[in-house]
């Protein structure tokens, strides 16, 4: 463990899996105190033996961002103000993503919605800049994580 | 999953690895809601491993 201490992970399993880490945490150490540094242990391999894959709307969104942070950039090089504000910008991202897409035509739309928004951005009139923390997680939408786990 | 449901787990984890972690679910899906899916199959993988006794 570094200087930096913990965190707390939260997150909803199966409970039928639950149960059968939680009695084999048990028959292991005799104690469901060791939970957390099995999982330690198992993440850890986790991230060593990981290959580095992405899904399509992954990539997608990542390619989105990185024009965004160009934008932005070049905004502020330009002497626009940073202000970090609810924009029209992230309605228009949270409303069309937001659109109940389940086909894989339909998510390539949402894709190419998601390009006419970042078009919507360069263009000059209306254009209100702000110093959004411009990563991917901010992007999301009630619908996103269902389109994802239809990825996997 | 079954009828059984969803059963919430709280864990502690090293700050680095933590942080590792989640920046490999941001990368590799774009959001951290695929946290508990990925979380789910990794135990799943680990419990099959275990049972069947997988040398990785």
């Amino acid at each position: 463990m570094t200087v930096r201490g913990k965190r707390i992970f939260t997150f909803s399993i199966d409970s039928d899996t639950a149960e059968e880490f939680r009695g084999h945490i048990i028959n292991k150490y005799g104690t469901i105190h060791a939970l957390s540094v099995e999982f330690e242990n198992i993440i850890k391999s986790f991230l060593k033996g990981r290959k580095k894959r992405f899904t399509p709307l992954a990539q997608e969104k990542n390619r989105i961002w990185q024009k965004l942070r160009s934008i932005v950039d070049r905004m502020e090089d330009e002497g626009f103000t940073s202000q970090i504000l609810e924009t029209d910008l992230i309605r228009i991202i949270k409303e069309k993503a937001g659109v109940d897409r389940r086909t894989v035509n339909n998510r390539i739309a949402l894709m190419k919605d998601m390009k006419i928004i970042t078009g919507e951005i360069v263009s000059p009139s209306g254009m209100r800049i702000y110093d959004l923390d411009l990563n991917p997680m901010n992007m999301k939408t009630r619908k996103m994580p269902e389109i994802l786990i239809e990825h996997m | 999953m079954t009828v059984r449901g969803k059963k919430k787990i709280v864990i502690r984890m090293d700050a680095d690895l933590a942080d590792e972690f989640r920046k490999h679910i941001i990368d590799k899906y774009g959001t951290i809601h695929a946290l508990s899916v990925v979380f789910e199959r990794i135990i799943k993988e680990y419990l099959f491993e275990v049972e069947h006794e997988v040398i990785p």
